[in-house]
């Protein structure tokens, strides 16, 4: 106990310094890492605003393009199944 | 036990202590954005400010702590910092447990599997348990050996 009580302020110094290197390492890696963090809630300069949620997108846009498609596959399966039917000469 | 098998042992210990945290580094280094996020899941009552800080630094205190166990660099300041980070550990995996959360831990970010046992509040409980008793053997055993080296 008594050689804990000697080396505690070495010990509180190192774990401090330890402490801080990791803040600013870590503060500097998110800063440069495209992916990383921001400190602050707010949007960072230059990146541009997220896209809407898939809620957002749902309500915005019709689904035509995948009926379309249906329309597209249906007249295709007719068209080979016509095909198949055909007598063979 | 004599005090070489006593060294290799800590020796043995520290090594394993030290690539525990420089895995758990690695893995939310990867994706600090879902560190993140399992930070917001165990529903802390902390401002928005210091979870994040808590993110960004945390990994790199962790890769800080594993590399001077591995070199043996301020042994007894490490295992103190280990000691204290494991206690705030148990205490959040211990609470998150109690009220039931669903979550993953996000102990090693990535690197385990979501949604698995190994990944679960409840296992990594245990985990920092032993991990804390693990520090604390290494902390006395160095404070023993610096003791009598003097």
């Amino acid at each position: 106990m008594e050689r804990f009580t000697k080396i505690l302020p070495r010990i509180s110094l190192q774990a401090a310094f330890l402490l801080g290197a990791a803040i600013l390492m870590g503060i500097i890696f998110n800063s440069v890492n495209p992916n990383g963090i921001p400190l602050s809630p707010k949007k960072r300069a230059g990146v541009l605003p997220q896209q809407s949620s898939p809620s957002t997108i749902s309500q915005t846009t019709s689904p035509k393009p995948e009926l379309k498609n249906e329309t597209k596959a249906v007249t295709l399966i007719r068209g080979s199944s016509d095909k198949e039917d055909e007598p063979e000469k | 036990m004599n005090l070489k098998n006593k060294a290799a042992i800590a020796l043995g210990l520290r090594w394993l202590l030290g690539i525990v945290f420089i895995w758990a580094a690695l893995g939310k280094m990867v994706g600090p954005q879902d560190f993140l996020a399992n930070l917001y899941e165990y529903q802390l009552p902390l401002p928005e400010f210091f979870l994040r800080l808590v993110a960004v630094s945390l990994p790199w205190l962790e890769l800080i702590c594993g590399l001077s166990l591995l070199v043996n660099s301020w042994p007894e300041s490490t295992l103190g910092v280990i000691m204290l980070m494991m206690l705030v550990f148990i205490g959040a995996t211990g609470q998150a447990w109690m009220r039931g959360l669903e979550i993953d831990c996000g102990c090693f970010g990535t690197a385990i599997e979501k949604n698995s046992f190994a990944g679960s509040v409840q296992f990594a409980f245990f985990r920092n348990l032993i991990l804390f008793g693990l520090a604390a053997y290494l902390f006395s055993n160095s404070l023993a050996t610096s003791e009598a080296k003097e």
